[in-house]
C-alpha cells in the first residue's frame, strides 16, 4: 500500500493553493493595494463520515484540518472561496477539493457566512483486508454550509465554527456527512 | 488597550465554547445500527455483507469479495467473531482471515493449511477448539485445532466414511458430544462420538430414500436428513451413544427434491430447502417424539434451486443459497416459526456456503 500517493487532483489543488498564495504575497506587500482583501484560513477538522453505506458497523468520526483561501467581499458580500481539507481515522481517509461562491455579513461584531462548494472527493481505504479491490476513490462532493467569525485583531480572526453539510459519492454510493472545521483567518490586502 | 484584549479572550472563549458543544453533540448522536456480518464461499472468493439486525437490509463490505484459494467451498465464523475460515476445495488448502469487526474486511494469514483431499465441508465445536472438515477427494473427515491466534493444527490421523460425504455442512451436535456426516453414495449418515477433537467412529445409519442434507436440532435430541430421490424427510432420535433410531413419524413429505434442512435456535421449526421447486417447507417440531408437523402456512418462496439454508446467529432470520438464482433470500423468523422474505442479495455466483457473526 504506497501511503504517499499523489492523485492529480491533489496536484491541481496544489496549484491552486500556490497561485492564491502568490496573490496574497502580492497584496501583502503593497499596503496600498487596489486588490480585494484576500482570507487565508487553517485549522483543525472533523467529520463524521456516512460508512455504513460502504458496510461499515456504524459512522466513522475522522479528525483532521481544513484550509482555505477567499475572497471574500467581491460585491456585496458575495466573494469565492477554496476549500481543502484532510481528515483521517484507523480506517480510512478523505480528503476534500472545493470551490464556490460565498455569501457573508457583520453581525454584532462577528462575522457570519454562508458558502456552496463543489469538488471532489478521495476516499482511500487504509485496511482494505486480502482484495483485488482498489481502495482509493475519487467522487463528486458537494458542501453546503456556513460558519461565524470573530475578529482578534487587524488582520487577525478566529473561525469559531464551520459546518458543513458534506455529500460525497465513495465507492459509488452516497455518504450524507457532516464537517465542522474551527482555525485562525489571517487577512491580506484591503478591509 | 486593555478592552481590546479582553474583547479578544472573550471572542476566543466563546469560540471555543461553541466548538466544544457542537463536536460534543456531534459524538453524542451516534446511530445504534446493531448489525452482524456475512460472508459467503464461492466463485473465486469470500463476499461481505452488513447485515441489520432488525430489517436484514444487506450492505455489502467494501473490498468485497476478498480473495480465497481455489474455488472456495464452505466457511466457518469463529465463535469469538475474529477468525473466518474457509476450506479451497480444488487448493486443498484452508484459509485463515482475520475478520474487521469495524469495517467487515477480511485479511488473508498466509500460508494457508493444507487439508485433505477436496475439502468440501467444515463446522466448528462451540467452543471454537477444533474444525472438522470433510473432504470429497479423500473420502475422509479431518479435524484441526484452532489456537488463541486461529492458526490451525491438524490432529493426527483422519477418519474415513466409505465415499464421498455431501458438500453441505456437518452436523455437530451444541453439546460438541457428536459429529454426523452425511454419505450420499451409502445412502448413509456416519456418526462420531467427538472427545478432545478425536473422532471415535459410533457407526452408521442407512436412510430410507437417500440422503443429502442434515440438520440437528440445538439440544441434540433429533436429527433430520432431506431424501432427495423420495421428496420426504426423515427424522431420528440422537441416543445417548451417538446412534441414531428413527422417530415414530420416520419420514415426512416434503417438496420437490429437498436438499438441505436447517433447526432454528430455539429447536421448535424444520426448514426444509426444496431444490426442484423455489419454495421451503416448514415443519414444527414435536419436542418429545421429534415427529415434524408440516406447517399450513404458504410455504415461503426462495430463489432458483435453493441449495442450502443457515441460521443467522441471533436466530432472528434463516439464509438461503440459492444455486440457479446466484442469489442468497433471507427470511425473517415469524414468532409461529413461519417465515417472510425479508430481503435478496443478489450474488451474481453459485452460492455455496454462508457463515454469519453473531
Amino acid at each position: 500500500m504506497a501511503s504517499l500517493r499523489v492523485f492529480p487532483v491533489q496536484k491541481k489543488a496544489a496549484v491552486l493553493i500556490f497561485v492564491l498564495s502568490s496573490f496574497c504575497q502580492l497584496a501583502f506587500a503593497q499596503k496600498t493595494s487596489r486588490l480585494p482583501s484576500i482570507e487565508v484560513f487553517g485549522g483543525y477538522s472533523h467529520l463524521r463520515f456516512e460508512s455504513t453505506t460502504l458496510g461499515f458497523a456504524d459512522q466513522l468520526n475522522l479528525n483532521g484540518w481544513n484550509g482555505g483561501i477567499s475572497l471574500p467581499d467581491l460585491y456585496e458580500g458575495f466573494g469565492i472561496a477554496a476549500d481543502i481539507s484532510g481528515h483521517y481515522t484507523r480506517e480510512m481517509e478523505e480528503y476534500n477539493f472545493l470551490i464556490g461562491p460565498q455569501y457573508s455579513f457583520k453581525w454584532k461584531g462577528a462575522r457570519l457566512y454562508g458558502h456552496a462548494l463543489f469538488g471532489k472527493a478521495r476516499d482511500r481505504l487504509r485496511q482494505p483486508g486480502s482484495t483485488q479491490f482498489e481502495p482509493s476513490n475519487l467522487s463528486r462532493a458537494i458542501a453546503l454550509g456556513g460558519g461565524l467569525d470573530f475578529p482578534l485583531g487587524e488582520r487577525l480572526s478566529v473561525r469559531a465554527i464551520q459546518a458543513d453539510y458534506l455529500t460525497t459519492s465513495a465507492f459509488s454510493t452516497t455518504q450524507h456527512n457532516v464537517r465542522l472545521s474551527t482555525g485562525l483567518i489571517f487577512r491580506f490586502g484591503k478591509r | 488597550m486593555k478592552t481590546h484584549f479582553s474583547v479578544s479572550t472573550l471572542r476566543l472563549v466563546i469560540s471555543a465554547a461553541l466548538v466544544s458543544a457542537t463536536l460534543g453533540m456531534l459524538s453524542s448522536c451516534g446511530s445504534s445500527n446493531p448489525s452482524h456480518l456475512a460472508y459467503v464461499a464461492g466463485g473465486q472468493g469470500v463476499s461481505a455483507y452488513r447485515i441489520n439486525n432488525r430489517s436484514g437490509s444487506a450492505a455489502a463490505i467494501l473490498g468485497s469479495p476478498f480473495v480465497a484459494g481455489n474455488s472456495p467451498s464452505s466457511v466457518v465464523v469463529h465463535p469469538s467473531n475474529r477468525f473466518l475460515f474457509v476450506a479451497n476445495q480444488v487448493d486443498s488448502t484452508i484459509s485463515l482471515f482475520k475478520i474487521d469487526s469495524t469495517s467487515g474486511a477480511l485479511t488473508e494469514v498466509l500460508p494457508r493449511t493444507n487439508a485433505g483431499f477436496s475439502p468440501a465441508a467444515m463446522t466448528m465445536d462451540a467452543g471454537g477448539n477444533f474444525l472438522f472438515v470433510a473432504n470429497q477427494g479423500s473420502n475422509d473427515v479431518t479435524v484441526f485445532s484452532v489456537s488463541s491466534t486461529g492458526a490451525l493444527s491438524q490432529l493426527p490421523g483422519s477418519f474415513p466414511v466409505g465415499s464421498v460425504p455431501a458438500g453441505l455442512a456437518l452436523a455437530m451436535t451444541s453439546s460438541g458430544n457428536f459429529l454426523f456426516v452425511p454419505v450420499p453414495n451409502f445412502s448413509s449418515i456416519y456418526a462420531f462420538s467427538v472427545s478432545s477433537g478425536s473422532l471415535q467412529f459410533v457407526g452408521s445409519s442407512f436412510v430410507v430414500n437417500g440422503v443429502a442434507g442434515i440438520a440437528v436440532d440445538p439440544g441434540g435430541h433429533f436429527l433430520y436428513a432431506t431424501n432427495p430421490s423420495a421428496n420426504t424427510v426423515s427424522g431420528f432420535a440422537i441416543q445417548s451413544g451417538g446412534t441414531l433410531s428413527p422417530v415414530p413419524g420416520v419420514t415426512f413429505a416434503a417438496g420437490t427434491v429437498p436438499v438441505a434442512a436447517a433447526v432454528d435456535l430455539s429447536g421448535k421449526y424444520l426448514y426444509v430447502a426444496n431444490s426442484g421447486s423455489l419454495t421451503l417447507s416448514q415443519y414444527t417440531i414435536d419436542a418429545t417424539t421429534g415427529d415434524l408437523t408440516a406447517s399450513t402456512k404458504t410455504a415461503p418462496t426462495a430463489g432458483s434451486n435453493p441449495a442450502f439454508i443457515v441460521d443467522d446467529p441471533a436466530g432472528k432470520f434463516v439464509f438461503v443459497g440459492n444455486a440457479g438464482g446466484r442469489s442468497i433470500t433471507e427470511m425473517l423468523i415469524n414468532s409461529d416459526g413461519s417465515l417472510t422474505v425479508a430481503n435478496t442479495i443478489s450474488l451474481g455466483f453459485v452460492p455455496r456456503w454462508l457463515a454469519a457473526t453473531k
